[in-house]
């Protein structure tokens, strides 16, 4: 096994450990702190992941590069660990990176040769802008799900938030992705991946979405309730498609 | 009369509910066209190389079981068009109509999701014109010192000469150590009266001539030392797209909006925050 492939199934061992803490409230704090190693620990893996493909791009790396940066945007994101809506929260989060992480390391799909298109600028770009797009739509998901299983319709300003930054995120994704796909291959959408229509229907999705919220004629519950559906819509639609074969024990 | 049936028409693909109904039917038929894609990867390869039309002639009628969404996302793809260009005329309208003397830089900041909406129309006219209108040559073999290739419209001919490739010589990558990241090849174009152009040919950097563009599809041999089969040849697709400008161009504008619309949100949370503290005081 590979350095970074090690690293990503400690860092993997690690949220997983956090989330069984989190089960209990006496272990809370052991939870935290586990948290808080995860992040560093996790944060490494992808860049060594970058590192060891460099020139390259890491292949089929958009879903496992996303629990490091979603557990970090989520540790800045809140500030009510204690309360009980927080602890939803919390948990949530774990539930989420922990699940993905795995995911990752008992179904991986990384672990193809390298592909020589990639070494440009714009493909590393596509896939960074890409991870962090994710990151922040099931960050923004996450805290749609908080609020929708609260009463009243409270604030979706939050939400709003990380969607809007994932939407920045994923369209600055896609125009990497097409200024790479036109000097790659003079084409602006190349039809070889299927994954390019994915990509498009998160666009679409959340570009509905925000209009939704900009025009300010529906209610804040119903917005809650479609960003909270966007959790399921980006682990479906793009999340799913990067999982490959199972393997046991894993080895990337 | 006519006037209000105008205003009607109007006011119905300038609705903003429409975008929101388009672009969640976009998002379901693109969603959709994942695995019909995936398990007919033949059927839309294509598509790039032969354009649209003779494409949706083609492959796209006689396959409707899996073209169908491309089908339909034509048809909800025009129709966002209508919807963004009236919207944004519509708003950019008001906002003209509305704005203050004195409060030039506010208004420019203003622009942004309009300029991002006109974007999206010059991205999607782009993409319009480089399907339909291109010319492309997939797959033109190659080898060095070998033959030369005609290029087309008798615009010359182009041969493929040997230079200094670049293998991988890393630590990380061990089963990719000796493979060659760079096939160090160069074209060399002759307009046949007398001007001589070189240009590298590497992946995602192609050589350009003539308002044709080269682009690097395949190579071999992929290891320095050549591996069993002594063959040695580049494969590349030439094409000349001048829709690539209008596209290109759109991305630069919507990434402007972007920026714009970035710079109205922090001007306002700066104006607020003011507001807020001349009112502690």
């Amino acid at each position: 096994m590979t350095q970074p492939n090690l690293i990503y199934l400690v860092s993997a061992a690690v949220i997983f450990l956090s989330l069984l803490c989190a089960v209990a409230r006496p272990t809370l704090f052991l939870s935290r702190v586990l948290f808080i190693v995860y992040i560093p620990v996790g944060l490494w893996a992808v860049f060594l992941r970058y590192y060891y493909s460099f020139p390259m791009t890491p292949m089929f790396f958009g879903t496992a590069g996303t629990p490091p940066l979603l557990a970090l945007l989520g540790a800045i994101s809140f500030r009510r660990f204690s309360q009980p809506s927080g602890l939803f929260f919390y948990r949530s989060l774990l539930f989420l990176t922990c699940a993905v992480s795995l995911s990752q390391v008992f179904f991986p799909k990384d672990f193809y040769l390298p592909f020589l298109k990639t070494a440009t600028f714009f493909s590393q770009a596509h896939l960074a802008f890409a991870l962090l797009g994710k990151a922040s739509f099931l960050l923004s998901g996450l805290l749609a799900l908080e609020l929708t299983l609260r009463k009243g319709d409270g604030n979706p300003a939050r939400f709003f938030l990380y969607l809007i930054l994932g939407f920045c995120f994923w369209t600055l994704s896609m125009f990497s992705g097409e200024a790479w796909s036109y000097l790659g291959w003079g084409l602006p959408v190349v039809w070889d991946d299927a994954s390019i229509v994915a990509f498009l229907a998160t666009w679409f999705f959340y570009t509905a979405l925000l209009h939704l919220h900009l025009t300010g004629d529906f209610s804040a519950r119903l917005r809650a309730n479609l960003a909270a559906f966007g959790l399921i819509w980006v682990l479906a639609v793009n999340c799913l498609p990067d999982l490959g074969p199972w393997r046991f024990p894993p080895r990337f | 009369m006519l006037y209000a049936l105008a205003q009607k028409i109007w006011s119905f693909w300038g609705s903003v509910k429409l975008s929101i109904v388009l672009c969640f039917l976009l998002a379901l038929d693109a969603a959709l066209a994942y695995p019909l894609i995936r398990w007919n990867l033949t059927t839309f390869i294509p598509l790039g190389e032969i354009g649209i039309f003779p494409w949706l002639n083609t492959y796209g009628r006689y396959n409707l079981g899996h073209t169908f969404w491309f089908f339909a996302l034509l048809v909800l793809l025009a129709l966002l068009a209508v919807n963004a260009f009236v919207c944004a005329t519509d708003r950019l309208w008001r906002s003209w109509k509305q704005r203050q003397r004195g409060r030039g830089l506010a208004f420019f900041l203003k622009l942004g999701p309009h300029v991002m909406h006109y974007a999206v129309l010059v991205i999607l006219l782009g993409y319009l014109g480089s399907y339909a209108l291109s010319e492309s040559l997939p797959g033109r073999a190659l080898t060095p010192n070998g033959p030369p290739l005609r290029l087309p419209r008798g615009q010359g001919e182009v041969r493929l000469e040997k230079t200094a490739p670049v293998a991988y010589r890393g630590e990380r990558l061990e089963f990719f150590r000796d493979w060659l990241l760079d096939p160090g090849y160069e074209l060399i174009f002759d307009d046949g009266a007398g001007y001589v152009k070189r240009a590298k040919l590497a992946y995602s950097v192609p050589a350009r001539f003539r308002g044709y563009r080269f682009y690097l599809y395949d190579f071999y041999p992929k290891r320095e030392e050549g591996g069993s089969v002594k063959l040695n040849y580049v494969k590349i697709s030439i094409r000349r797209d001048p829709s690539a400008a209008v596209y290109l161009g759109g991305i630069g504008l919507f990434v402007g909006g972007l920026l714009l619309y970035a710079a109205d949100v922090c001007a306002k949370r700066r104006r607020a925050r003011r507001l807020l503290q001349g009112a502690r005081h």
